[in-house]
């Protein structure tokens, strides 16, 4: 309950602040507490963070869909990978770099989005996407021949003296990008374009009706989610310390949309947990596999097909079952808790 | 010099096929539920497995497995669309379309791992007939195989086209897509029809990919084809099955040539292009209507 106006238009409430910093305090120990692998895992889930609000901005609060997610995120590394090798643009500018130049492919992409409807921009994106692909694996084999293979190198981030190398460096960084991130989609969320973008989501006719540009808008949502998708590619590229078109694939833009329907679409801390639970899943098959005993031989024949079942039953479950995300499943054990022992019967009540 | 020209001309029958084959299949799922089957592919390569497991088990000849592959296909689509699509009814539209694609990239190619190998196998068993290449003029020549994928195109496509002009059925499956609601009324039940619809594009599809598989090499890469399918029937319009045939043709044909004249890396570009292409320009396809798919 909000008791002024202040209150209302804070970012956060009273309670949320108590649990931002718990959870910041956490965050901060915890490199501490655990191995390199386990940070490894979190460095990923970070990044992945990072690309699944930029999709979650498009799809869950705008209602666009584009298939072509790894394309930008393609971009981003590509961009990012050419330009570090330059030698002389520092790593911020980089990083602009590949903002701006998502921006850019991301107006061309959304297009196509202000004249044609729903599953034909399905299309036209896919269309994008194996455009790009096509494109940089081409440009990848005019390399010479080992990196044509492996991908081209990128060197360590660095600004001034600091340089971003061990997984603890990389962790703080990426905790105060995943911050700023978190702020700004929440922010652009809570503003008139936020709003503008529901409304388009809703009903586009009658967003049309009160006046809010909806092509504008549209073009909008493409560029800034390109844009961030872009900027996470470039972080991605950073951190593997090469990058290779074989890692865009059709795959990895339909692992992002697990990871949003996941979370729970149009919410952002839903696209974090479903980034999360999504990077987790590879090490907990091969945790599992561990647990249950399984010889190596036959590992290596079941791990690759646990990954794409579980990936797949994901995908086809949650929207059967739980179409608002897992997020809903916490959502009814609070409220299963909290009016026990009248169940149904409370919530009518009130 | 003319050899090219013909060997051109046989690819791009046989691509023409391939792309009609599957294509059929996304008109038929599109005009009924209005879903774009991204899992098609996986469907299209799950029938070659099938079909060549089929033929290992029991010995059978290829020529006796396909009408099996094609039955298992029917059951496969029917029993997809009852168990899957009508709890996404009344979530965003893109949602069938992200269910079904990974339905076909994750759970279908898991399994496919799982009971099978990744890597590409030809086909061992007895096919029931030596596949061997005909001549034929021009310079083309064709497989056995291939003209029977040809052949079973052209006679899907006639065969469908008949069906939903003239056949009971046919008519109220229109009728289910056009108006799900006013169907309803009228008695029509129409989980069953698109039921039914899955089915058939199912069976071709597995069927399809039985043969290709038997001709080419088996694997999950060939489930890429289906994708590249889809200009195919976009060029031609999503609703229409005439249309999927230009389409289909155009489509092979241009990427035939293409990669044959000019870079054979363009083989996975030409669709694509070709897709943007058209989406840009006539997005409802040569044969489409405009009313589903602009804007105001």
């Amino acid at each position: 309950m909000h008791f002024s106006y202040r209150e209302d238009y804070r970012l956060t409430t009273g309670r949320q602040r108590i649990i931002c910093a718990l959870v910041a305090i956490f965050a901060l120990v915890l490199p501490h507490i655990v191995d390199a692998q386990f940070l490894e895992l979190a460095n990923r889930a970070f990044i992945a963070s990072i690309a699944a609000i930029a999709l979650n901005l498009l799809t869950g609060t705008c209602g666009l869909i584009s298939i072509g997610h790894a394309g930008f995120l393609a971009l981003g590394g590509l961009v990012a990978a050419i330009l570090s090798n330059l030698g002389w643009m520092p790593f911020p500018v980089v990083m602009v770099c590949t903002i701006v130049a998502g921006a850019l492919i991301g107006f061309v992409v959304g297009l196509p989005a202000v004249r044609l409807r729903g599953l034909y921009l399905v299309l036209a994106t896919l269309g994008f996407q194996y455009l790009f692909l096509y494109g940089i694996r081409s440009w990848q084999s005019t390399l010479s021949s080992v990196a044509a293979l492996t991908g081209l190198a990128l060197p360590a981030p660095h600004f001034g003296l600091l340089t971003v190398k061990s997984p603890i460096s990389w962790y703080y960084f990426l905790v105060v990008i995943l911050l700023g991130t978190v702020l700004i989609s929440v922010n652009l969320v809570r503003s008139y374009i936020g709003r503008a973008w529901i409304a388009l989501r809703d009903n586009e006719f009658v967003a049309a009706a009160m006046g809010i540009n909806v092509p504008g808008q549209k073009l909008l949502a493409f560029m800034v989610s390109s844009a961030m998708a872009s900027f996470a590619g470039g972080l991605l590229a950073y951190y593997n310390g090469t990058f290779s078109a074989d890692l865009y694939t059709i795959e990895l833009s339909i692992i992002y949309f697990v990871m949003i329907i996941l979370g729970g679409l149009g919410s952002v801390t839903g696209a974090i947990l479903g980034a999360i639970f999504v990077t987790v899943i590879p090490t907990a098959i091969t945790t599992l596999t561990d647990i249950l005993g399984i010889p190596m031989g036959l590992r290596v024949l079941y791990v690759a097909p646990a990954e794409l079942i579980t990936y797949g039953a994901m995908i086809v479950l949650i929207p059967l079952l739980w179409p608002r995300g897992l997020m809903s499943l916490v959502e009814a054990t609070k409220r299963f808790i909290v009016t026990w022992p009248l169940g149904n019967f409370a919530s009518r009540v009130r | 010099m003319m050899v090219e020209f013909g060997s051109a001309l046989s690819s791009g029958l046989v691509l023409t096929a391939i792309y009609g084959i599957v294509g059929l299949g996304f008109v038929i799922i599109y005009r009924a539920s209005g879903v774009l089957n991204f899992g098609h592919g996986a469907i299209f390569a799950l029938g070659g497995y099938l079909g060549f497991t089929i033929c290992d088990v029991t010995g059978m000849s290829a020529l006796a497995a396909g009408p099996i592959v094609l039955v298992l296909g029917f059951l496969f689509g029917w029993a997809f669309y009852r168990l899957v699509m009508p709890s996404l009814a009344g979530q965003a539209h893109w949602i069938p379309v992200l269910v079904t694609a990974g339905f076909g990239f994750f759970l279908l190619a898991g399994f496919v791992q799982l009971f099978w190998t990744t890597a590409a196998k030809d086909f061992t068993g007895n096919l029931g007939f030596e596949n061997t290449f005909v001549m034929l003029p021009l310079q083309m020549a064709l497989s056995k195989i291939q003209i029977g994928l040809i052949a079973g195109f052209v006679v899907s496509e006639i065969g469908l086209l008949l069906f939903y002009r003239y056949t009971n059925v046919g008519i109220q499956m229109r009728a289910a897509s056009q108006d799900h609601h006013l169907a309803s009324f009228r008695g029509i039940n129409i989980h069953v029809l698109f039921a039914l619809a899955w089915g058939i594009a199912s069976a071709l599809a597995m069927v399809g990919g039985f043969a290709y598989g038997a001709d080419q090499r088996l694997g999950l890469h060939i489930g890429v084809i289906a994708i590249k399918a889809f200009p195919a029937a976009m060029v031609g319009g999503l609703e229409s099955i005439g249309g999927l045939a230009v389409g289909a043709f155009l489509v092979g044909m241009i990427e035939a040539f293409a990669t044959v004249y000019i870079d054979p890396l363009l083989s996975e570009l030409v669709p694509f292009a070709f897709l943007l292409l058209i989406l840009f320009t006539r997005p409802w396809g040569l044969f489409g209507r405009p009313q589903g798919v602009l804007r105001v």
